[in-house]
């Protein structure tokens, strides 16, 4: 065993190009396999404060057809009343405005660039969000739409350089908000629940359209992702009663398999279209198996490559008493050592990936700064063991039958045409 | 006994356009502990002869019987043994590999031998080597020592295993006329010493004299 290290270890420092390509191939399958799927489950897996997640929906818009025309709009609080109100099997309803990037300042007239998102007393309740002092607006606050304010721990320190803001007044847009609570930082991994700053739900104005266009995205959390089918079925029925009525008037409510569950709403990329969960899975699968069968076609030319130069080493060993099945063995073993380095090297930079990914990257990207945001995503959110290694298993598989053929191939050459390197 | 002894022996190299006649009709024993030399003129087929002896291919008719038993009827892996139990290679070119260094080198027969311990296996590489002078330069690569170290080198690897045959195809080719000298003598050393039997090809007349037997071929006969 010693030997095929050492021998190994002479070859990587004789022949590095090719060695290197072959371990640095598995290495960057497995880091990539990891990176997708880190980025994968940062948006899907139930974690604080978006616990929920695996039973929220999200009534993403309306699509209305009218005689001579269409309107893909978001919802208004009257149609979101209509089509999910009083739904069996929605445990919370709640009613909010997407985020809008807005000019937020204090008192001492600090302006910066702020996510602010309108939402209702409900939303406090489906996610988790964690008050450091004060507390959430009420119904009454909503329903009288009151100028009041909920801030991220670390964007009010970036306003007033201090922690404990609350009944001071901050400035959206040159309007003033009494601050009500400090929450802490929400990741922006949270879809839903991120933002830095939360006011009350703007209500619809009737739209001279249709009564269904409107500002509002409502979220729901269900009793238990069991019902999801169920939800969506009573939703569905909705939509055809609805259309009864709309299409004595000409017009008709397209139905797109609303609500939508975190994963089609994501896989959706914000358009109001039929979720087809099933290709984007494919899809996935199909990187994967790319990703993991790049680096085993890698390792078999590479393997080949290296048999050709080694086809006189082969057939001295078979002088010397190499039986076939020693060749292939040694063929095996050596790229064995190889798959596992590269794993081991895969594995470092997918954990250095997640930790850079947790405090730089993803809040870079999401957030528009270059500030890190506390309370990111824990470490074990993202990273997993299990991924880890089943990306190791099959690459280690793969790496193997794709070395089995050339060294078999090698092993079965006629040793003295081996020795004198007479062979095609 | 007859160590080495081929009968008819005929070995066509078939391609699909050409068929190359290396060997016809070879009838030809070796006694225990001979040392017989090989001449001939390029592409008469001694490397072919060396190689149907050596079991590292075999004859397209005739049979080849090695001390005594037949190796008509061997499997791949049977060969493998036996080459590693009683044949020793002496090549031109050391046929050294070039990613192991001196003793690994040598530890090859003993690896590829069921039922040799690592310390068994070292203690005879070190004895080797040191018979041959060579145990200085124990962790060295190949690339780091001379031609003629390197023939020392493949010659203890051809002899830690204790084969009863040596086969040797010009195992002087490569180098200068002293350490050919040098080599010769470790050879009729094996030879006398150790009562192995020889067979070597070799294009030098001098040291063909000194061998007990000198068979020439021609065109893939035995002429004498
Ligand atoms: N693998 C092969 N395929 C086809 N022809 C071969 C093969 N090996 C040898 N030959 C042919 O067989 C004949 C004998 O070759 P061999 O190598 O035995 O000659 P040799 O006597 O060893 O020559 P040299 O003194 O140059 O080493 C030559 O004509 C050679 O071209
Ligand atoms: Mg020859």
């Amino acid at each position: 065993m010693r030997r095929y290290f050492s021998q190994i270890w002479y070859e990587m420092r004789h022949q590095p190009l090719v060695m290197w390509i072959s371990v640095g191939g598995t290495a960057l399958a497995i880091f990539m396999v990891m990176v997708l799927f880190t980025v994968d489950r940062v948006s899907f897996v139930p974690a604080p404060p978006e616990d929920n997640r695996d039973r929220m929906m999200v009534g993403f818009g309306v699509d209305l057809h009218f005689e001579n025309g269409s309107i893909s709009s978001l919802l208004s609080d009257t149609g979101v009343k209509k089509l999910y109100s009083k739904v069996k099997g929605i445990k919370y309803l709640s009613f909010t405005n997407a985020p809008e990037t807005k000019d937020v300042g204090s008192d001492g007239r600090i302006v910066t660039e702020m996510s602010v998102r309108g939402v209702d007393d409900v939303y406090w309740k489906m996610f988790g969000i964690r008050f450091q002092s004060g507390h959430p607006f009420t119904a009454g606050d909503v329903e009288s739409g009151s100028r009041v304010a909920v801030i991220a721990m670390s964007r009010a320190r970036e306003l007033f350089n201090d922690d404990e803001v609350r009944g001071r007044t901050i400035y959206i847009n040159q309007l003033p908000y009494r601050v009500t609570g400090v929450v802490e930082d929400v990741s922006p991994f949270f879809t839903f629940a991120h933002s830095d700053v939360w006011v009350p739900y703007r209500k619809d104005t009737p739209n001279e359209y249709s009564e269904f266009v409107g500002n509002t995205t409502p979220l729901m959390e269900l009793e238990s992702k069991e019902v999801i089918p169920l939800v969506k079925r009573e939703v569905k029925a909705r939509y055809e009663r609805l259309n009864k009525k709309l299409g004595e008037e000409g017009s008709s409510l397209i139905y797109h398999q609303e609500p939508f569950t975190l994963a089609e709403y994501i896989g959706n990329n914000g358009n109001n279209n039929d979720p087809d969960p099933d290709s984007a899975r494919m899809g996935t699968w199909y990187i994967y198996a790319v990703l993991l069968l790049l680096p085993a076609m890698n390792i078999s030319s590479m393997t080949r490559s290296r048999l050709r130069r080694r086809v006189s080493e082969i057939g001295v060993r078979r002088a010397l008493g190499a039986t076939r099945r020693d060749i292939l063995g040694q063929f095996l073993v050596e790229n064995l050592v190889m798959t596992v380095a590269g794993t081991v090297a895969g594995v470092l930079f997918s954990l250095l990936f997640c930790k850079l990914y947790i405090t730089t990257f993803f809040p870079m990207e999401n957030a528009g700064t270059w500030q890190l945001i506390k309370g990111g995503p824990s470490f074990s959110l993202i990273f997993n063991w299990e991924t880890l290694g089943m990306a190791a298993f099959f690459c280690l598989v793969l790496n193997i039958l794709s070395t089995i053929l050339p060294a078999w191939k090698a092993s079965r050459e006629n040793p003295a045409e081996a020795i004198s390197g007479k062979h095609d | 006994m007859d160590v080495i002894k081929l009968e008819g022996v005929e070995k066509i190299y078939r391609t699909k356009e050409i068929e190359t006649v290396a060997l016809e009709n070879v009838n030809l024993t070796v006694e225990e502990g001979e040392f017989v030399s090989v001449m001939g003129p390029s592409g008469c087929g001694k490397s072919t002869l060396l190689n149907l002896i050596g079991l590292l291919d075999n004859p397209t008719k005739g049979t080849v019987d090695l001390l005594g038993s037949s190796t008509a009827g061997m499997k791949d892996s049977g060969m493998s043994e036996f080459r590693n139990r009683n044949i020793g290679f002496v090549f031109q070119s050391f046929h050294l590999i070039p990613s192991l260094n001196v003793a690994d080198n040598v530890a090859l027969p003993l690896i590829y031998r069921a039922g040799v311990s690592a310390a068994e296996c070292d203690r005879r590489v070190r004895e080797v080597l040191e018979r041959l002078g060579m145990s200085h330069r124990m962790k060295h690569f190949p690339s780091q020592i001379s031609g003629g170290q390197c023939q020392r080198v493949a010659i203890a690897r051809a002899i830690v295993g204790d084969p009863r045959i040596i086969l040797a195809d010009e195992p002087t080719g490569n180098l200068d006329s002293r350490m050919g000298a040098e080599v010769m003598a470790l050879l009729h050393e094996l030879n006398r010493a150790d009562g192995r039997t020889i067979v070597m090809v070799t294009h030098n007349e001098e040291q063909a004299s000194k061998t007990d037997r000198v068979i020439h071929f021609l065109d893939g006969r035995q002429i004498i």
